[in-house]
């Protein structure tokens, strides 16, 4: 199951160590394509195209994740759910895709994604937990 | 003063014959600052003797919160704003009345115009008390200041290695060496990672991208880092995955509010990385003067960058300055 991840982070940044990790953690049949896209800001912009892109080449979905803080918070504020909702619902129209598709989700994370795993992997763990399917993140 | 004064300005004398005779543009430096003490403000006004034979101090002041206030005059005459009008002190023409703090202040700044060359070969070691509190524009002394950042705090110069290893993953350390033949170099040595042992690169096998961005990593992690640091072109011979990295430490150490960083570069990518509002644009008019300006600041680049990228926005030609008539 190929599944596509567009997320702001360098070539080779955290995110695309940590997401195919976490993946492959929650099922390990799961393929991770990761796009990383640098900052929110050419996240919000590029993600629509990159999102055509992976689900015309197999994703069976994909999954938009980037944090609600800007890297560069005393310029860029502290940032609005609601706003980079409509900003990326724009890029998804611009592609041509319906904002709706229910093979693109959105998950906006609300502190860095890193210090959340680094902080509470026993909160993370209960999180992603159900009951009859227990996830463990080490 | 021949070198760094505009020399599209005519430099007539003034006061010839007398003994005060000097040039007419001088050279005005204005600085606010703020230490631990508090905040101050200093202007400076040097000027060249005659003949370009040495330079002068003209004019000097200074103010501070902590009520430090004087001024001194194109004599050397320093006069305190607090104290009677006939208690002066006398200054030499090139000395500066600038207080000890207030001049650490500015003596600490960093500015680096990295030459891999210089930094990987030995140069000559200086005694210091606690280390090498500088790194030469050039770097040159990398491998000494290095040293000095892991005697006074082991830890940052770990963390120095650690960035490093995300950058090349096979690096294992890196070693400042000492030698001793006619007199003391140091040079650095970096420990690659092999099957069974360590593999020894000198410093001056080691890539020119590896050892700028080592350079780069030990200024922003000094554990007493400068108050500003200055680098040209910091994207030279660095692959876009060690540009992010640099950046990400660059806003580790803004945001901790110990330093102040400006970078000149010329790359589209390394733009895309910065807000809009971080950036100044140099160019050059049409009489050869050079102009800077905040592209943050015209309403046209600004509706420009809801749609692209700054780098983007500079590849295009999007950043047109708005000439008032």
């Amino acid at each position: 199951m190929k599944v596509g991840f567009i997320v702001e982070c360098g070539p080779e940044g955290a995110e695309t160590k940590v997401i195919p990790y976490l993946a492959r953690m929650l099922d390990n049949r799961i393929e991770p394509d990761v796009v990383p896209l640098e900052r929110k800001p050419v996240l919000k912009r590029e993600c629509g195209g990159w999102a055509k892109a992976l689900l015309e080449r197999g994703c069976s979905c994909v999954l938009i994740i980037w944090d609600l803080l800007p890297d560069w918070g005393e310029y860029e504020g502290k940032g609005c759910r609601h706003d980079d909702r409509i900003e990326i619902a724009e890029s998804l129209k611009g592609a041509g895709l319906k904002p709706a598709d229910n093979r693109i989700r959105m998950i906006c994370i609300e502190k860095m994604l890193e210090a959340w795993l680094i902080a509470d992997e026993r909160a993370l763990s209960a999180f992603l937990s159900a009951q009859a399917h227990p996830v463990n993140v080490p | 003063m021949d070198d760094v004064w505009n020399k599209g300005a005519r430099h007539n004398m003034k006061g010839f014959g007398l003994a005060n005779e000097t040039y007419a543009n001088p050279i005005r430096f204005s600085l606010a600052g703020r230490t631990r003490l508090g905040a101050f403000k200093t202007g400076m006004t040097v000027n060249a003797k005659p003949g370009l034979n040495g330079f002068l101090i003209q004019e000097e002041s200074v103010a501070s919160d902590d009520g430090v206030k004087f001024t001194r005059d194109r004599h050397g005459t320093v006069k305190f704003a607090d104290k009677a009008a006939t208690e002066r002190r006398r200054v030499e023409p090139g000395e500066s009345v600038l207080p000890p703090k207030m001049r650490e202040f500015v003596s600490r700044w960093q500015f680096l115009s990295l030459l891999p060359d210089p930094m990987g070969r030995p140069a000559p070691k200086k005694m210091t008390s606690d280390g090498e509190m500088v790194l030469h524009r050039d770097g040159s002394n990398l491998a000494q200041y290095l040293l000095g950042i892991r005697h006074r705090d082991p830890a940052a110069f770990d963390g120095i290695v650690e960035a490093m290893q995300f950058v090349l993953d096979y690096a294992r350390n890196f070693e400042p060496v000492e030698t001793r033949e006619i007199q003391p170099t140091m040079y650095l040595k970096m420990l690659e990672e092999a099957t069974d042992k360590a593999i020894e690169i000198p410093g001056w096998l080691i890539s020119t991208g590896t050892i700028r961005v080592l350079a780069l990593l030990a200024v922003l992690r000094n554990p007493d880092p400068p108050p500003l640091i200055v680098v040209e072109e910091v994207e030279n011979g660095l692959d876009p995955r060690t540009i992010h990295l640099l950046l990400d430490e660059i806003r580790s150490t803004v945001q901790a509010g110990q330093s102040q960083v400006i970078l000149t570069t010329h790359s589209p990518y390394l733009l895309d990385l910065v807000p809009i509002q971080t950036l100044v644009l140099v160019e050059r008019e049409h009489g050869g003067d050079p102009v800077f300006w905040r592209p943050a600041g015209s309403e046209e680049v600004l509706e420009w960058a809801k749609s692209f990228a700054p780098g983007q926005l500079y590849t295009t030609g999007r950043f047109r300055r708005e000439v008032k008539s």
